[in-house]
């Protein structure tokens, strides 16, 4: 194949280190235009917060804002009532997240390490509503809400979470399966509940999927549009995707103070990406989303 | 525990064990099994209760509903399957919007797809500094949500945004983007590719789940190692592939939030999609019956593909033998 003479000439070794050392080399190079392009509008959402308007709104576009202020933060801020949003969606987000966590795990250990006539049964019809499209319930449960008066309050967005999420179920009971058995039964033997046994064995032996479940919960919560968007009507209720939403509608061509307000909405989210990091790449890797 | 055990001892032959249960106490169990049944019952109740109000109850409901006309202010007239001939006869937004939902899928599924196993493949290479890639990739698909939506919707703006930028330098006028009717959905998709992180890190957990030794074994028959990624690799994370395709299939059949917030359905309704058309029927133009009959026909279009996929899923993904767990 290596028509190159230099090439025979080297000793076998030193031509596989060669080989590996081009493949690492090509490695990094195709990794390091991919970073780029996923960097880019990151970098340019951070370029256009810090930029006096009269940078934004120029071709073509300056990449580094200078003079660098924070004028957008603090008029965007402003424009709308910011702090009520953030509280409401922090209220939203962190009781659905109790609630969902709670619920869950309760549910997937019974699915894990209980035995029941119709579990199997039950546990196909869990994975099937993995499949129901959340818009078919949409109507319904809305009629619903709107029936008891829950429209226009938080409920209809937390209330459901504390029901059990199918798939957080789902990952809670892959994790648990893999809790060696051996590890209940001298428990039940000194007079354990199945709770017990959830509660004092399973749970702390759960840290990484527990992680994982409590941040896609609250990336559920946080960025969720559509249940916002049609239960609250109340500009003081709004949360952060309704208020972000709205500004676009508001001041579409301001676009200096979107920018600077679509940042802190992400802040949350990445504070949070970078504490649980280690723990949720283990328990996504954990879980192994088998079907 | 003890009952268990004097069921055993209370059967003669080794042949009444294995046949005698199965045949006369179907539905006999110890009270030791009866008691950590009920406990059974008793921890998925949240479930069951969510199941019936939330999930099995709605869409019952909404089948009923979609038989109907409803304005939520006058009472509910029953029309029978008149919905459903009119979507068919008399909608033609049914059929744009079934349409450009199915573009966005062909156009956003198979390639993020794609985008996400070669990026799987390069972040499983081992090099040095792949947690700082693997973070990179991942980033922005927790991002999700309004905040990005808004970010690429300046991204594509035809004057200022950074595509156009880009373009220019290089000697090509960009299109209008979001307000170009054939431009917009594409737009959308390409968006959807800063997405892919989640689906990297499913395949990236395949991939280190393969085991080595089938490697080593493949590379002593003298496999290349084209052939070892095409005869191992790829069946081995066809699970992987199976899962990621019905989900994020699923997930793009009901896409809402990006053309609700970028362009409203425009331009001339080139974004419209069905879960927004759903959406301004049910909630703008309180069409609740409408909007329920589109929910069901979207619910079995999903329901009928899924299952395709299920069945075509026997030539394509490769399931391992396990060794007996459960």
């Amino acid at each position: 194949m290596n028509s190159s003479s230099i090439w025979d000439a080297l000793p076998w070794r030193r031509r596989k280190q060669l080989r590996q050392l081009s493949r690492s080399a090509l490695v990094y190079l195709i990794l390091g235009l991919l970073s780029i392009l996923f960097l880019i509008p990151f970098f340019w959402m951070i370029s256009t917060s810090f930029k006096p308007p009269r940078l934004i709104y120029v071709d073509p576009p300056v990449w580094i804002p200078d003079p660098i202020t924070l004028d957008n933060f603090i008029n965007g801020w402003k424009q709308l009532n910011w702090a009520q949003f953030y509280q409401n969606s922090a209220i939203i987000t962190v009781l659905s997240v109790i609630g969902g966590l709670i619920s869950s795990s309760i549910v997937g250990f019974a699915f894990a390490s209980l035995n029941g006539r119709g579990k199997n049964f039950l546990f196909a019809l869990l994975l099937a509503t993995l499949m129901v499209p959340a818009v078919v319930t949409l109507i319904p449960t809305f009629i619903m809400f709107s029936k008891v008066g829950w429209v226009n309050t938080f409920l209809p967005l937390i209330v459901p979470q504390w029901f059990a999420n199918p798939f957080y179920v789902f990952m809670f009971r892959q994790f648990f399966l893999t809790i060696p058995h051996e590890l209940y039964d001298s428990a039940e033997l000194d007079g354990c509940t199945p709770f017990d046994l959830y509660w004092r064995i399973a749970v702390p032996l759960s840290g990484p999927v527990f992680a994982t479940a409590a941040l896609f919960a609250f990336l559920g919560a946080w960025n969720d549009f559509q249940a916002p968007l049609i239960y609250i009507s109340e500009l003081k209720k709004y949360t952060l995707t309704l208020g972000l939403a709205m500004f676009q509608g508001l001041f579409g061509t301001q676009l200096q103070y979107m920018m600077p307000m679509a940042l802190l909405a992400m802040i949350p989210i990445l504070v949070l990406f970078f504490l649980a990091q280690k723990y949720f790449v283990r328990g996504i890797a954990t879980t192994g989303m088998k079907m | 525990m003890s009952e268990t055990v004097s069921v055993g001892t209370t059967v003669p032959t080794e042949r009444a064990v294995r046949y005698k249960p199965k045949l006369f106490f179907i539905k006999r169990i110890s009270p030791l099994a009866a008691h950590r049944e009920r406990w059974f019952y008793l921890m998925i109740s949240p479930w069951l209760i969510g199941f019936v109000l939330f999930q099995g109850g709605p869409i019952v409901a909404s089948a009923l509903l979609s038989l109907t006309n409803w304005d939520l202010v006058h009472a509910p007239e029953w029309v029978g399957l008149e919905h459903f001939v009119a979507m068919f006869t008399q909608d033609p937004l049914f059929w744009k919007t079934s349409w450009n939902t199915l573009y966005y899928t062909v156009g956003s599924v198979p390639t993020g797809l794609v985008l996400a196993f070669v990026l799987a493949l390069l972040l499983n290479e081992r090099v040095h500094g792949v947690n700082i890639f693997r973070t990179i990739f991942f980033l922005p698909s927790v991002l999700s949500g309004i905040a990005v939506i808004l970010l690429w919707g300046w991204i594509f703006n035809p004057k200022f945004g950074i595509i156009n930028g880009l373009l220019a330098t290089i000697g090509i006028t960009g299109p209008g983007w979001l307000q170009d009717e054939q431009w917009a959905m594409p737009a959308l998709i390409i968006m959807s590719f800063w997405g892919v992180g989640w689906m990297m890190l499913v395949y990236l957990a395949g991939l280190q789940g393969v085991p080595k030794e089938l490697y080593e074994a493949a590379e002593i028959d003298g496999a290349g190692s084209w052939a070892r990624f095409r005869h191992i690799t790829v069946p081995m994370v066809s699970p992987v592939t199976f899962f990621l395709l019905i989900t994020s299939m699923i997930g793009s059949f009901q896409v809402f939030s990006q053309s609700y917030v970028l362009t409203h359905g425009g331009p001339n309704n080139a974004t419209l999609t069905y879960g927004l058309y759903i959406y301004f029927n049910a909630f703008v133009w309180n069409k609740m019956g409408y909007g329920a009959a589109l929910a069901w026909f979207l619910f079995a279009a999903i329901l009928v593909i899924t299952l395709i996929q299920f069945k075509l899923a026997g030539r394509w993904v490769f399931y391992e033998q396990e060794g007996s767990r459960n």
